[in-house]
């Protein structure tokens, strides 16, 4: 295929007139991403009319340039600037045609069966058990060429992780990845350039389109139009490159709102629709996540080869404290914003040692103890590292510097505001029990927001239904990660494509 | 560090303003050293900077913030990252070939 050849039909703001857009269809969806892409293909092939509105542009992948901040300024939500109201933790969102899946890592785990578990006892989700929701993860692992990384998939920084794991006795194994024929460039957070990830950008978004599916770029929703317990149109606003807003009508049957936990919910605030429970733009949560670096005598370079490889930890028990650990690529920038190497002839010598730098990310399975919502119009996001989360996180950077020394690091990089090092194994404990919960005493970030719409059976206590739907609308469905009613601990992106894929099942069994 | 702070919206880099002058100008009451921070010797701009690290949260946050402006200025040059080993690009660079749209799955797929 040529590099500029196109690849995929979407209707920019450009081409938009002036006077806008009226149209009619039987599904709107809300967003590209995970969800939205996967709803537009299921519902297109189910022979529905379907328009796809996304807030953020179409850049094809040959315009992907591999560059860390150029991906942050133009593929990502708010030019990567999403932080909590604190301050202290970066949000990342992908914000463009197909989301975030153009811009993760491309792990992949299925949710762990103690959480669908907890979903059910705890929120009456009878119908999301491991077992009914397999098929759906089996066809999904299929069409996106998910799979185990093979051992040339694993670099040094991986082999590092699993052999110190395997020393001290936590499990560990190579990751899975939506990935084919990777070309390990190291750049899956810049966005694939040769698209080898099979994000939606490549993959459901173009099947949809082949079905008939219109996706229109740089079209942000603003507001519904209401009847009778029904979202009737959707309007929009498209925003050209010179700053000219458009209006965009669509009138549907049926609107989907995949626009991502963060998103979706303010639009409902906006709209002050779906909230007879009050709990939209409530329970978030979001793997806060700590990068991790362990010096060693020699280079690993840990940025050379998949952007994840390995994993570590008890990631099938999230809820009796278990944690994460992912060896991560890591590249002057994401080292440098990830912990404090100090200043000046200190932060020198830092960088200049990087290449040597083992380097890991954790996760942990975090209470849904913040909210998003809006103040006087501008998006807030109010999360601060409950004290029970910080146990888990200190538990994690525990498990983390033992895996280190076990594979020879000489010296451990603490994800501190304030530079924080750990010189020996026998320091692990004495330091990290040092460790305080507060503000600003942490790089954090968090690239996997969920739990603002939750679902649930009981529509005093959730805003979507076991289907999918709103409780307070009829025509209405939420199939982004808002409606995880608990954080799952491992990367979400396979959990949201099978929920997206079975809410698409239950809208076509309606009928 | 100019280009990073043009691309934050208007209430996020006002805020971003007044933290970095309340940085500037506290090293002359705050740090007691009657000079604002730009014009302390490097010793000093080290010395206060690790000061604000321990002090107070809106301290850390504000100090935290410029180093890691600072940073995605600096790196933003990929000239300066390869000169710490890093690759940079390497798909234009390797001639490694696109791979296009995956194709559609076959019908009749379950569920």
């Amino acid at each position: 295929m040529s590099e500029t050849s196109p690849i995929l039909k979407v209707m920019q703001p450009a081409e938009i007139p002036d006077a806008g857009l009226d149209l009619r269809t039987e599904v709107v969806i809300v967003g590209s991403g995970a969800s939205g892409a996967v709803m537009a293909y299921e519902l297109s092939r189910a022979g529905a009319k379907v328009v796809v509105l996304e807030a953020g542009p179409y850049i094809p992948s040959s315009e992907f340039q591999e560059h860390t901040q150029t991906a942050f300024e133009t593929l990502y939500q708010d030019h990567g600037n999403q932080v909590n109201t604190t301050g202290d933790m970066v949000v990342l969102q992908g914000k463009c045609i197909g989301g975030s899946t153009v811009v993760n890592t491309a792990a992949c785990f299925r949710p762990p069966d103690q959480v669908l578990e907890s979903w059910r006892t705890e929120h009456g989700l009878e119908n999301l058990s491991p077992e009914v929701l397999a098929p759906y993860f089996d066809k999904l692992e299929s069409n996106l060429s998910i799979h185990q990384n093979e051992p040339h998939e694993v670099n040094y920084n991986g082999r590092l992780l699993l052999e110190g794991a395997k020393k001290i006795g936590i499990p560990a194994s190579p990751t899975s990845r939506n990935v084919k024929n990777c070309a390990l460039s190291g750049h899956c957070l810049a966005a694939c350039r040769t698209d080898r990830k099979q994000s939606m950008l490549v993959t459901y978004l173009p099947w949809a389109s082949e079905l008939g599916a219109t996706i229109l770029s740089g079209t942000r929703a603003d507001t519904f139009e209401v009847r009778d317990r029904r979202i009737t149109a959707v309007n929009a606003i498209a925003t050209d490159s010179t700053g000219r807003n458009k209006p965009v009508r669509v009138e549907a049957d049926l609107v989907v709102v995949a626009a991502g936990p963060i998103q979706t919910p303010l639009l409902f605030q906006k709209n002050k629709l779906a909230n007879s429970s009050g709990q939209v733009g409530l329970n978030f949560a979001c793997h806060p996540s700590l990068a991790v670096f362990g010096e060693h005598h020699g280079p690993v370079y840990a940025w050379v080869g998949a952007t994840i490889t390995a994993h570590a930890g008890e990631i099938e028990n999230p809820l009796r404290g278990g944690y994460l650990i992912e060896a991560a690529m890591a590249d002057p920038v994401n080292t440098s914003a990830a912990t404090d190497g100090g200043v000046g002839r200190d932060y020198l010598d830092f960088v200049a040692n990087s290449k040597n730098f083992q380097s890991a990310i954790t996760l942990i399975h975090d209470h849904n103890v913040g909210r998003v919502f809006l103040e006087d119009g501008r998006k807030r996001i109010e999360y601060d590292i409950d004290d029970r989360d910080f146990e888990s996180m200190r538990e994690a950077l525990r498990g983390v510097a033992r895996i280190y020394f076990a594979a020879g690091a000489k010296r451990v990089y603490l994800p501190t505001t304030r530079r924080t090092t750990i010189e020996r194994e026998s320091d692990v404990d004495s330091v990290i029990n040092s460790l305080t919960n507060g503000k600003h005493k942490y790089r954090l970030a968090s690239y996997h927001p969920q739990g603002t719409m939750r679902m649930g059976a009981d529509p005093k206590r959730s805003v979507v239904g076991p289907d999918g739907r709103c409780h307070d609308l009829d025509n209405v469905y939420v199939p982004d990660a808002s409606l995880f009613p608990s954080s799952i601990m491992v990367n979400p992106q396979v959990t949201v494509y099978g929920l997206a894929s079975y809410i698409a099942d239950q809208i076509k069994a309606r009928g | 560090m100019a280009h990073a702070l043009s691309l934050l919206d208007e209430p996020t880099l006002e805020e971003v303003r007044v933290g970095f002058k309340l940085f500037d100008y506290g090293a002359i009451v705050i740090g007691l050293h009657f000079r604002r921070f730009v014009n302390l010797s490097v010793e000093r701009r080290v010395a206060y900077v690790h000061r604000w690290e321990k002090g107070v949260e809106i301290q850390r946050g504000i100090v935290d913030l410029l180093k890691k402006l600072t940073y995605l200025g600096y790196w933003k040059d990929i000239e300066a990252a390869r000169a710490i080993g890093y690759q940079g690009p390497v798909s234009v660079e390797g001639g490694i070939p696109n791979l296009g749209n995956a194709p559609m799955p076959p019908t009749g797929q379950e569920p």
